[in-house]
């Protein structure tokens, strides 16, 4: 149970936490777009605690689903594994945990953490093409975490821009011609 | 085995949109008239202009009933019933050609969507004709399978059963960035998850031997393959396996 006060019953997290949290976040989608890759970024908090954090590798890994929220997803539960905790228990933790990303997870990473119980979900942009918090499906609702949006939504938004404008140099193949690389 | 299991083998498309029986197809509301044919055409170019069918382009304009002595009946789509049901919210334009060629209005259904295929297309012509293009699509497959394909499609589904029953793990040939233009043969339909993990990596075709009616993702629970937002589309095809093959 919350040891916070009752009025924040209705956002469970306080908002300055949600600044912090998801600042950090904006980092990680940071250094997602210093390694070219679409810039999202996230961490997970369990207990006002950060215990992991994850960043989008899907070119690197030459791998498409290796989004922020998997790659912080397999490190918790790696450790975890490695700790030697039971399904049980692992289910007890992340029905404790926060998730928060600079994108609304797409229907992929929604699902994902649906099946794991996490607790609530923060995001910041909305994701129009592949959401799965609420844009194209909403298995929040069906599978029961709570989700807030809009959070630093204009700096998620702003480090897509950046990494648009420099170009993907590894997207398959563009749907619309390049901008000139802003490399001068 | 022989070639005779192959009669029992079946390849079945899932569509985009969920099967509706051809004669409970959603419908709408129209206005229409007989007209008197030598102003069909002069009528029919006036609607155009003013009350064209924005949303049911295969809904033809112009019913043509043959009456008793061969002569011909001629009705002509209005236009839309207005959302309140009061025809007095018709188009001022489409009044003012009612009363200026003194017709007799009249409200009929005709079908919401374009037809998928020739049995929906009959079914709706018995409402109003409509129109019926038959779909050309690019994933092949979609409209039907040679004896080959179909021969390979089975082996391929046999042998992910076989994996799935086996457990057996047979690992990564190699690592493409992306699947493009890869088939998959998987033994039951996929979840959500899995079902946009396979968007994401752009796979071409997807050949599942069982629904999963509490988790599919493809047809069962959600319909992924008919989402239009999403960057990729794949075609979705169920393998009917015999009876057989599922006990070696």
């Amino acid at each position: 149970m919350a040891s916070s006060g009752e009025q924040q019953e209705r956002c469970p997290a306080a908002a300055a936490d949600s600044l912090s949290f998801m600042e950090l976040a904006v980092q990680q989608a940071k250094l997602a777009l210093e390694s070219l890759e679409v810039p999202v970024g996230c961490v997970i908090v369990e207990d006002g605690k950060v215990i992991a954090s994850g960043r989008n590798r899907t070119n690197e890994t030459r791998n498409a689903t290796r989004h922020a929220e998997m790659e912080a997803i397999d490190v918790i539960l790696d450790h975890w594994h490695r700790s030697g905790l039971s399904a049980t228990e692992v289910a007890e933790i992340f029905s404790r945990c926060i998730l928060y990303v600079t994108c609304e997870p797409c229907i992929m990473c929604a699902s994902a953490l649906s099946i794991l119980g996490i607790k609530e979900v923060y995001y910041g942009c909305a994701n129009d093409k592949f959401g799965g918090c609420g844009s194209i499906l909403s298995l929040h609702i069906a599978r029961g975490f709570k989700c807030y949006g809009g959070i630093m939504a204009s700096e998620a938004v702003s480090l897509f821009r950046d990494f648009y404008e420099q170009g993907n140099p590894n997207a398959p193949k563009p749907h619309r011609p390049r901008a000139a690389q802003a490399s001068s | 085995m022989g070639s005779d299991d192959i009669g029992q083998w079946r390849i079945e498309y899932i569509p985009d949109k969920p099967p509706v029986p051809p004669d409970q197809q959603p419908t709408v509301d129209v206005v229409a008239s007989p007209i008197d044919p030598k102003f069909a055409n002069a009528i029919v170019r006036r609607l155009n202009q003013v009350a064209p069918l924005e949303n049911l382009r295969h809904v033809k304009r112009v019913q043509k009933k043959c009456l008793e002595g061969g002569k011909a009946e001629l009705s002509v789509v209005l236009c839309i019933v207005p959302d309140n049901g009061d025809l007095r919210g018709m188009p001022p334009d489409v009044q003012e050609l009612i009363s200026s060629y003194q017709l007799s209005t009249f409200t009929t259904k005709v079908c919401k969507y374009a037809a998928l295929s020739k049995e929906e297309w009959e079914a709706q012509c018995k409402l109003w004709p409509t129109s019926y293009h038959p779909p050309t699509y690019n994933i092949s497959g979609i409209t039907g399978f040679s004896e080959d394909d179909s021969r390979s499609v089975f082996s391929f589904m046999k042998y992910a059963v076989e994996l799935a029953t086996s457990g057996n793990e047979w690992g990564p040939l190699e690592k493409p960035y992306l699947c493009t233009g890869y088939d998959i043969y998987l033994a039951w339909e996929p979840c959500v998850m899995c079902a946009m993990a396979l968007v994401h990596q752009r796979i071409r075709r997807i050949f599942y031997a069982f629904p999963n009616a509490s988790a599919g993702a493809l047809g069962s629970v959600q319909r992924l393959q008919g989402e239009k937002s999403l960057n990729h589309h794949y075609a979705v095809f169920r393998v009917f396996m015999p009876q057989d093959t599922l006990r070696t």
